[in-house]
């Protein structure tokens, strides 16, 4: 009884200054230029659970916290804007038990972070979520519109969940989007081409209100964008791969991400 | 407080600086396996991206990137590498495609002196580079789809002399074999890209697809919605690339990549590899030429082997 109690007494001290020296170490973060807009392409939860010899479902469970620990602490430095690619179009080709047990860990958050108290009340967090909605199964799109509607009003920030998205079908739903718009328009029988700006206006993460995108991450090692924010990463973006899974990304991992973008703004001003 | 935090902050930054100077001394220098070694996996399209300092003086610019081209397309073509795309966004190397053109004839005719013994002192003119496709344009502009402007172009290699009218008593001329056929050098194709063959290339795409909806909406019945542009139209105006990208100039304390205006819809399943770290002075001794005009061989053969390890899921 006695060895347990301190046990967990130290344990809850451990944790309660681990939680002070991050506060300490946002603080200090903060007195620099913040990026305005970060991205995770979160990568790497499988090669994580095979990794401690957990299930795959446990490693995506633990994914999920993980996104939910950094996007703390990215509205803490002030980051406007979060964008996380949950789901690739792609994940689609995956065994049905897997995409299955993902729609069901999909559900079941989204209608934990719209929770009254939870870190997008608490946070004023507006969610949008980014992608080809109609491809998600009934309930993951009801709890996804529950989640938007309930955040609609929250101004403070905005994390965009991709999900199910691909960069190459957000631009092209952006061209239809504008090629619409011509054909609707009487008027215009011509003339003006159809510009970049015009394509970026109606990309998904533009219509949401995303300022333009700072810093993309990529965790688990490798370095591919796999078709997630290519045209807003194109310019003016850097790009942070890092080695570690994504379960195990923290704000160690982050610091270093936050040094460069520093660097990179304060040689801009010189 | 502020202060305070500023004052920790500038701390952190001094021995982030820190770690960054002396982080590549502690790199494992093993050195990359040569260009023509046996790799697990080879390219098929490479692509290199220049992004220049933007305080750099503008010819020596220019001819780095030249230079850099030249060798790397040598070094593609002795991989076995078929197509490599090279990319700056102030369209140096588009402006500069003649020039280009004739330094890769000259080193094309260096490599193979045995390819096409000239008998005789005809002077062939330099080709032009072949046109954009892309600029073509139907006769009647209410005929066949536009074909986009995409900013393209490409040179193939080896570059073959036009054929000339033979003056009356000249030889004919027979092409002789090169000797040894292990040393043959793999032929090449070489897109030249800016800035327009990126965003702007989507846009005039975008315009092909309007223009096309709207030559069919008048062939419809009212009332009709028009067909929408498919993805696959998209897909079969672009393509897919590989990266290599460096930064200039050297002397910069590492920071992490960005594309520079790289054409958005080619990246998507790209293999991005970039030189973080300056290089050191054991590598710019064991490196048999260390020309700091132009990219290291070191650097190229090191994206090979990087490629050749990258595991690809595709979404599985």
């Amino acid at each position: 009884m006695l060895p347990q109690l301190i046990s967990s007494s130290v344990g809850w001290i451990r944790d309660q200054a681990a939680a002070k020296a991050e506060d300490a170490l946002i603080s200090i973060l903060s007195a620099g230029p913040i990026p305005q807009h970060v991205a995770f392409i979160l990568d790497g939860n499988r090669r994580y659970a095979r990794s401690k010899g957990i299930q795959v479902k446990q490693g995506h469970t633990d994914g999920f916290y993980t996104l939910r620990k950094m996007l703390e602490i990215c509205i803490k430095l002030e980051v406007r804007c979060v964008s996380a690619y949950a789901f690739s179009i792609e994940n689609f080709k995956r065994s049905p038990e897997e995409v299955t047990a993902l729609m069901d860990l999909a559900e079941e958050k989204l209608l934990e972070l719209c929770r009254q108290g939870d870190i997008l009340d608490k946070y004023g967090i507006r969610l949008v979520v980014v992608g080809h909605k109609d491809m998600l199964p009934e309930r993951v799109l009801a709890a996804a519109e529950k989640a938007e509607n309930m955040t609609k009003d929250n101004n403070r920030a905005i994390f965009n969940l991709c999900m199910p998205y691909t960069s190459r079908d957000e631009i092209t739903t952006a061209v239809h989007s504008v090629i619409q718009s011509r054909l609707d328009d009487d008027m215009d029988d011509t003339l003006a081409d159809i510009t970049a700006d015009e394509i970026e206006a109606h990309l998904m993460t533009s219509l949401a209100g995303s300022p333009p995108l700072d810093i993309l991450v990529r965790s688990s090692g490798v370095r591919r964008l796999s078709d997630y924010m290519l045209w807003q990463c194109s310019e003016d973006t850097q790009l942070q791969f890092t080695s570690t899974y994504w379960p195990e990304f923290g704000i160690l991992d982050f610091m270093p991400i936050i040094l460069d973008y520093q660097r990179k703004i304060w040689s801009q001003t010189k | 407080m502020s202060w305070l935090a500023s004052a920790l902050l500038s701390l952190i930054h001094a021995l982030y600086r820190l770690f960054l100077v002396f982080k590549p001394l502690f790199r494992s220098d093993t050195e990359p396996l040569p260009i023509t070694a046996e790799r697990s996996k080879l390219p098929q399209h490479l692509a290199l991206a220049f992004i220049s300092h933007p305080e750099a003086d503008e010819e020596a610019n220019e001819q780095y990137i030249l230079n850099s081209v030249e060798k790397v397309v040598g070094w593609c073509r002795a991989a076995g590498i078929p197509q490599l795309s090279v990319y700056d966004r102030d369209g140096i190397l588009a402006r500069s495609s003649l020039e280009l053109r004739g330094r890769l004839q000259r080193s094309s005719r260096k490599a193979e002196p045995e390819e096409s013994p000239v008998e005789c002192d005809i002077q062939y003119p330099l080709t032009p580079p072949p046109s954009d496709d892309a600029e073509s344009r139907p006769l009647s502009p209410e005929s066949a789809p536009l074909v986009p402007k995409l900013g393209v172009t490409t040179i193939h290699l080896p570059i073959t002399p036009p054929k000339t009218k033979r003056r009356v008593g000249a030889l004919k001329r027979r092409r002789v074999p090169p000797k040894g056929g292990d040393a043959r050098i793999a032929p090449l194709a070489l897109h030249i890209l800016s800035y327009q063959s990126g965003k702007p290339a989507v846009a005039a795409a975008a315009n092909m697809l309007l223009h096309n909806v709207r030559q069919s909406q008048s062939n419809v019945a009212p009332n009709t919605w028009p067909p929408l542009p498919t993805i696959q139209e998209l897909n079969a105006v672009l393509e897919d690339l590989t990266v290599v990208h460096r930064r200039l100039p050297a002397e910069q304390l590492s920071l992490p990549a960005e594309l520079g205006g790289f054409p958005p819809w080619q990246s998507r399943l790209t293999e991005i590899y970039w030189d973080c770290y300056p290089p050191t002075p054991k590598s710019r001794r064991n490196t048999p030429s260390t020309n700091e005009n132009c990219i290291e061989e070191a650097e190229f053969r090191r994206a090979l082997d990087e490629f050749a390890h990258a595991e690809m899921r595709l979404g599985k």
